[in-house]
């Protein structure tokens, strides 16, 4: 479950007239064999920030695929049964997910923040 | 190398199964006071294998007087918030009036750990530890949850002494 | 409910059997110290006063160490306020994604707003992994990943990269009862190593000498017993002292009993003005309500029915950050706009929401609201107000926990005086703690205690001698509380006292409120004079013990008072309107507060903190914005 880049972010990088290229495409690209037909390369600091961006993205759905997002609103809030969270997969946590709120809270009572 | 564990105000840890007169304590230490052996590793329906299970410490000359101040110090000093406030409001309207059966099973059920008596006396809903039978039957807890349903609808705090 | 129990202090068996012991050397004060009570002397080689995390951790080290140590403490160890934690332990364990300390120390670093002691964060950070997993050796159950590692989850404040790499998932939790958890392992390992436990003991004072703690003198409330427990090193971890205010989130034995000892004894404390707020706290009980209740469509109310927030923070309104919340609530509330009879808090509405979001999202708050308020969610309001939550000040130590004081402008530490927990004030908090980051102080600056006295001294040396009358003071002072009989009782200077902090030394600071505040709380400490108790007992007399634990409170209410008043600046949890900015210039320092005796005027004093750090490859933080 790959997030898609955030290509609002990257599309000021480019020079217009490539902006009709595909740019997940690009990303391939970027590490395949360079005497290939390519796409224009990124000036140094710019390629760099896109390296960037894309090992955070892939660190985020990597983390993530470990632990799926909730899938539905409802879940969240129900206590699960046994010891195994169905949702991330914790062993022995706590039964209702105390950051659903931004603070540490437990049955709407905060505990820490 | 200290050998004994004494302290003046003793309490008395056991396992859950044993009776409090009973001999037979499996001793970690060779001279430790009879009040004093612990069995953190016994598991028991209510202990989860880290926890201590405790008995209120054997007071044989303590008078109903002392036992009522002493009961009033520890309801009014609890490890929690919502603790201390139910429990000093129960001291406040009950304790001068408990029998002495009542009063030793309060004394027992203030050994509990904090959220279970908490979660136990409010009648939450799936507590993490179920309330024992054992406590279902008392009278002493039927007035503990008049407490923690707060009929009059006032705001809980913990009252003063005078 | 007047006692009058007048017979004289009742001897019980089990306090001959402690004399008698010869391991523990408990032998008869001489008379001259007092002829009233009974006072016993014993000798250790370590005593700590408090057993909640950090005084556990630092009692069952010494002993498994070799060193004979005593636990003094006023409640059951399974009873301290530790069992209330049910957060999570932050440590950059690496087992979510990679991770490293130094990270953690530059989160910890801004969110203490730049006050911190860089070297204290430094340890702390670093010391974390370690003492995390030795934790889980002493068998503390944390929540697990299915390949068998802690699981980490994220919170708020931690981030990777020095903050430019992302949420970090550094917080290690046991289910939903870490501090319980916590406690019950460390009680069971320090009985196994034996760790001598005097237990319901108030500790009175510290017995000073020459500038040199000797140890302590504590009161047994069993028998009315007075005991001097001389030792080398005292360690103090008795927690805060949230109850100086009306709304707080702390239990009724946080009474701050450690840091009035240490002013008694002549000796500072640090940074008291930075005190944690929470905007929702249950008004009467002081539960916190979750911001989500906000975020999920509920809004609050003045008096006039009016949502006031959309006046302070037109955009964000009721989801606004929340120290802007708690100053807006308490600025309502000092214009006069507050409800209720004393016109002091205000309403959370919860009611125009439909019940099966109330029962879905935030099923727990109608119950908490019914027992704790008397109200019914689905047809009134709750009624709310700032609460207290954590105190960021206390006994000043440097990263060992040895207790520092100002000796000619300089800093010297205390002889044989250690401190450590909330009761302390390293600083890793600084301006403002980060959540997560007060169990893992406690554990790791309890672990430092222990390992500092282990480090420096050898168990068994023989205690020196000392002058006969020590503790003279704390048994007259114990004598004159027990006796008087002034008009006021202890609950009116108490509620006194709470009010007027709650008033004026909370979340909105300016100049006049706070000198309006200083001014108060000094007069209700002169009020102290004419305190009053009812019974006369010297056993189990609640009366008694509220009353020493006023005057604990009474001081660390002044010295706060002082301390806000005097802070030019905005700096973390010490926001004042007057002085909106951050001046790291001229206010980058600890405030220091000394008042030794009651009714006497605080004397304040600054030091700087320390900016450099203790490993060469984790170079300090130079101070930058705080923003989230």
């Amino acid at each position: 479950m790959m997030r898609s880049l955030n290509l609002q972010k990257l599309r000021p990088l480019f020079p217009k007239n490539i902006s009709s290229i595909n740019y997940t495409s690009l990303r391939h690209h970027s590490n395949s064999n360079l005497n290939r037909p390519g796409p224009i390369p990124l000036p140094a600091e710019d390629q760099a920030e896109f390296e960037m961006l894309q090992k955070q993205a892939e660190e985020r759905a990597r983390i993530l695929n470990k632990h799926p997002q909730a899938p539905e609103e409802k879940d969240k809030h129900r206590d699960f049964e046994g010891d195994v969270n169905p949702v991330t997969g914790e062993i022995g946590g706590p039964k209702q997910d105390p950051l659903i709120h931004g603070d540490y809270s437990f049955n709407g009572r905060v505990t820490d923040f | 190398m200290i050998r004994s564990i004494v302290k003046s105000s003793s309490f008395k840890l056991i396992a859950p199964q044993l009776q409090p007169r009973s001999l037979k304590f499996r001793c970690l230490h060779n001279s430790i006071p009879s009040y004093a052996k612990i069995e953190p590793s016994v598991s028991s329906k209510t202990l989860d294998s880290h926890e201590v299970r405790l008995e209120p410490a054997p007071r044989p000359n303590e008078s109903i007087e002392n036992k009522r101040a002493r009961l009033l110090w520890q309801s009014r000093k609890r490890g929690i918030l919502e603790t201390c406030v139910i429990l000093g409001k129960f001291a406040q309207e009950y304790l001068p009036t408990l029998s002495v059966e009542e009063l030793e099973d309060y004394d027992k059920f203030m050994n509990e750990n904090d959220w279970d008596i908490y979660y136990w006396i409010t009648e939450t809903e799936n507590p993490p530890k179920p309330c024992p039978e054992f406590w279902k039957t008392r009278p002493v807890f039927e007035k503990l949850k008049k407490v923690g349903r707060n009929e009059n609808n006032e705001i809980m705090r913990q009252p003063n002494l005078y | 409910m007047i006692r009058s129990r007048t017979r004289s202090i009742h001897t019980s068996a089990l306090r001959l059997a402690t004399a008698s012991i010869n391991d523990i050397k408990a032998t008869q004060a001489s008379k001259h110290l007092s002829s009233k009570y009974q006072i016993v002397d014993h000798e250790y080689d370590a005593v700590v006063v408090g057993a909640g995390g950090a005084g556990l951790r630092a009692a069952f080290g010494l002993a498994q160490n070799g060193f004979k140590t005593a636990c003094v403490t006023k409640l059951f160890p399974t009873r301290s306020h530790t069992v209330a934690a049910q957060g999570g332990i932050n440590a950059a364990l690496g087992n979510m994604h990679a991770d490293n300390w130094r990270w953690h120390m530059y989160d910890t670093i801004k969110g203490s707003d730049w006050l911190g002691d860089q070297d204290a964060i430094n340890y702390m950070t670093k010391e974390a992994p370690p003492a995390i997993i030795e934790l889980e050796h002493y068998g503390v159950p944390f929540s697990r990943t299915e390949e068998g590692r802690i699981y980490q989850r994220a919170f708020g404040g931690q981030s990777k990269e020095y903050g430019k790499g992302g949420q970090a998932y550094r917080t290690c939790a046991v289910a939903d009862r870490t501090g319980h958890a916590l406690l019950h392992t460390l009680y069971g390992q320090s009985l196994r190593h034996n760790t001598q436990f005097f237990i319901e003991y108030f500790a009175l004072d510290l017995l000073m000498e020459d500038g040199e703690c000797k140890g302590v003198i504590a009161y047994n409330q069993e028998d009315g017993t007075l005991h001097r427990f001389f030792a080398h090193n005292t360690v103090i971890a008795t927690g805060g002292y949230g109850r100086a205010y009306f709304s707080t989130t702390a239990a009724h034995t946080c009474t701050g009993d450690g840091l009035g000892m240490v002013a008694r004894a002549g000796l500072p404390l640090q940074d008291l003005e930075f005190v944690q707020f929470h905007p929702t706290g249950i008004y009467g009980s002081g539960c916190l309500i979750t911001e989500g209740s906000r975020g999920e469509g509920g809004y609050l109310l003045n008096s006039e029915g009016e949502r006031f927030m959309e006046r302070y923070a037109p955009t964000a309104k009721d989801l606004a950050s929340r120290d802007v919340v708690s100053r807006a609530m308490t600025m309502e509330i000092r214009e006069g706009r507050g409800v209720g009879p004393k016109k002091d808090h205000l309403f959370l509405q919860l009611s125009h929401l439909p019940p099966d979001v109330l029962h879905l999202r935030l099923p727990g708050i109608s119950k908490t609201a019914e027992i704790f308020a008397g109200v019914d969610v689905t047809k009134e309001p709750i009624p709310v107000i700032p609460t207290v939550h954590y105190n960021m000040g206390g006994i000043p130590t440097n990263y060992h926990g040895e207790v520092l004081t100002v000796k000619d402008g300089k800093e010297s530490t205390v002889k044989g005086l250690f401190a450590c927990g909330e009761a302390a004030c390293v600083s890793v908090h600084g301006a403002n703690r980060l959540g997560a980051n007060s169990l893992l102080d406690l554990v790791v600056f309890g672990r430092a205690v222990d390992r500092r006295i282990n480090d420096t001294q050898k168990p068994g040396k023989p205690i020196e001698s000392h002058s006969e009358d020590l503790g003279k003071a704390s048994v007259d002072r114990l004598d004159a509380v027990r006796t008087a009989d002034g008009p006021k009782s202890t609950a009116t200077i108490r509620e006194n006292m709470q009010h007027a902090m709650q008033r004026d030394v909370s979340v909105f600071r300016l100049k006049e409120s706070l000198e309006e505040g200083v001014a108060k709380v000094t007069e209700i400490d002169h009020s102290l004079k004419e305190l009053g108790t009812k019974d006369r007992s010297m056993i189990w007399n609640s009366d008694l013990v509220e009353s020493l634990e006023l005057q604990n409170l009474m001081t660390c209410a002044l010295q706060t008072a002082t301390s806000a008043a005097a802070r030019k600046e905005s700096r973390g949890a010490h926001a004042r309107e007057d002085y909106p900015e951050r001046d790291d210039e001229n206010w980058m320092k600890h405030t220091l507060s000394w008042q030794e005796k009651s009714g006497d005027k605080v004397k304040l004093d600054y030091r700087l903190n320390h900016r450099y750090t203790l490993d060469k490859d984790a170079p300090p933080v130079p101070p930058g914005k705080r923003v989230y």
